[in-house]
């Protein structure tokens, strides 16, 4: 491989690796597990209300 | 009105869905191929810089649009851009585009997914050992041509599959199949990688180091950075790779709560999408076969028959060039990871057909996946039947590329012009796990939409030559063979045909909506964006 097209490839493959890595560690470290399925604000169906 | 009993059950799982809902085969055979076509590692410049200005604008859009629909209660992108601007009725029948795009894509996309599956017990069953690079071409050619029908039960046999998996729920279902697919579809591609980089000239059968190919790919042509085409090419790339405008990351994300985070989701997802499709994409179909063919040979190839073309026609012919053994592993890996990528696609393109007839007309979630099920079996059978005439192509552009656009290009404009973008900031950042750069809400104001236009103005030229059937008459012209008129003639029905199915189903889907709308309104429950 010549130099320029190592560098590219390798400047954009740790580019890529180095933020999914650093976001997905993220959410992996902050799992927020939902508890109760729209548990808290989604009613069971859409907001109504009377139109008279 | 159906009771939702949906919900993500991790977020690591609504992640993975997520990543494997972008994460599709067109990044193992449409990335190294546009990027071979527009300038090598200079490629990489445009495509970051719309991934940046466009892809993650809009991820953050319609994760958003979702949860802001979802805490509403609905699911499907008729009534998630209604509930955003109810007073202006146009708005449903814009999302109609959320849901026709999901079950004409899939009409078409299942039968590419049952491919994959074929190949595999191909692989395993040494069908392509012995052939020649012809043979395995023309096995491929037979194998789309109906010549032995086990297609047909590969096809049948992935549609009942998706609809089995839909039919299990969003964490029953959709999120196991991601939280398996994905790691495999990792591992796969980095061992296949590995293996392609290491290819070593004089062994294997192999002509040319595989580094060959990386060098070939990786070698900017700065020129080319400067040529609209380029722009063109790397802003569509982005686009399909994402997923964006289709109306399934809405209808994934309306699934989580009010103060549930989008925006550190919506990142992580569409880095894992770049991570597959730049570091594994690029890394095995262009070394592998420049390693045999040679970069002449791997061009003549591309020009050809593309990416699905080195993908099915020539990968599965070099595979045996490795042994025996090798040979099984290697379509196992391959074709293994290309299903993976399918299937975690296919089943986000259920998944708001699936919340549109629970929301709207109360079916429950299995009737509503077999109803998806027969829906794409019907709509897929003129792809399958008639694939060489052109139907399978028909659908992928107006469905899998015309559709995106326009949908796109509306949905921005509804979030930050019509909605707002104060409140649309509003909606990126409520319970945000990391801080959003200021600088994306004067993106999503003004650059993203502008270049969503950019991109619809520039594919209008071709818009215009496909529905006149230019390339088709063009060759009508130029061919001398009555057989060969004859069959073109043939091609310019069954295209003109199934242009008027895709409408038909628009038209079907939206009066659908008018239905549920009609509905509501006797039921006295309006749209409303209050929460």
């Amino acid at each position: 491989m010549n130099t320029i097209a190592l560098i590219t490839w390798l400047f954009s493959v740790i580019t890529v690796t180095g933020f999914t890595g650093y976001f997905f560690y993220r959410v992996l470290t902050n799992p927020h597990v939902p508890d109760v399925p729209h548990s808290d604000d989604v009613a069971q169906g859409p907001k109504t209300f009377d139109a008279t | 009105m159906s009771k939702h009993d949906e919900s993500w059950g991790s977020r690591v799982g609504l992640v993975l869905a997520m990543a494997g809902n972008a994460v599709g085969l067109g990044n193992f055979l449409r990335f190294p191929v546009q990027a071979v076509q527009n300038g090598g590692g200079a490629f990489i410049i445009p495509y970051l810089v719309c991934f940046v200005l466009m892809g993650l604008p809009l991820l953050y859009v319609e994760w958003s649009m979702g949860r802001f629909g979802g805490t509403r209660g609905h699911h499907s992108t008729p009534f998630i851009l209604d509930s955003m601007a109810p007073k202006q009725f146009l708005w449903k029948y814009i999302g109609v585009f959320g849901i026709f795009t999901n079950i004409a894509v899939a009409a078409y996309y299942c039968y590419l997914e049952s491919w994959t599956l074929g190949y595999i017990w191909h692989s395993i069953s040494g069908t392509f050992k012995g052939m020649s690079s012809d043979e395995v071409a023309n096995f491929f050619s037979g194998y789309t041509a109906f010549d032995d029908y086990q297609n047909v039960i590969f096809w049948i046999f992935c549609l009942a599959l998706n609809t089995y998996i839909l039919s299990r729920g969003l964490s029953g279902g959709v999120e196991k199949v991601a939280k398996v697919g994905m790691p495999l579809l990792i591992a796969f591609g980095i061992l296949l990688a590995i293996r392609a980089i290491t290819l070593k000239s004089g062994s294997a059968g192999a002509v040319y180091d595989g580094t060959e190919g990386l060098n070939y790919l990786w070698t900017p042509d700065f020129s080319s950075i400067w040529t609209p085409k380029v722009w063109l090419a790397a802003a569509g790339q982005i686009f399909f790779t994402l997923s964006v405008g289709m109306g399934s990351i809405q209808c994934y994300s309306s699934y989580l709560r009010k103060r549930d985070d989008v925006a550190l989701n919506a990142m992580s997802a569409g880095w894992m999408n770049e991570f597959v499709e730049v570091v594994l994409g690029a890394a095995i179909v262009i070394p592998i076969t420049v390693g045999y063919f040679g970069i002449d040979g791997m061009k003549d190839l591309v020009s050809q028959a593309g990416g699905l073309g080195l993908g099915f026609r020539t990968l599965p012919y070099l595979f045996q060039q490795w042994g025996p053994v090798l040979a099984i592993v290697a379509g196992v890996l391959w074709f293994g990871l290309l299903f993976f990528a399918g299937i975690t696609s296919s089943l986000a393109m259920g998944t708001p057909v699936l919340g549109f007839l629970r929301d709207e007309f109360g079916w429950k979630r299995t009737s509503a996946a077999w109803a998806f099920g027969a829906i794409v079996f019907i709509l897929g059978l003129p792809t399958v039947l008639f694939f060489k005439y052109g139907v399978f192509d028909e659908y992928d552009y107006w469905a899998g590329t015309v559709s995106l656009v326009v949908f796109a290009m509306f949905e921005i404009i509804l979030f930050a012009w019509v909605f707002g973008i104060d409140k649309g900031w509003e909606e990126i950042n409520r319970g945000a796990d990391m801080k959003v750069p200021i600088i994306f809400k004067y993106i999503i104001k003004f650059v993203t939409p502008a270049i969503l236009i950019f991109v619809f103005v520039g594919s209008l030229p071709g818009i215009w030559d496909a529905i006149t059937n230019k390339a088709i008459y063009d060759q009508i012209e130029l061919a001398t063979d009555s057989a060969v008129i004859g069959e073109l003639e043939s091609k310019i029905f069954f295209v003109n045909i199934s242009r008027l199915l895709l409408v038909a189903v628009w038209g079907f889907i939206a009066l659908l909506v008018y239905k549920a709308y009609a509905k509501r309104r006797r039921e006295g429950r309006f749209t409303t964006n209050e929460a």
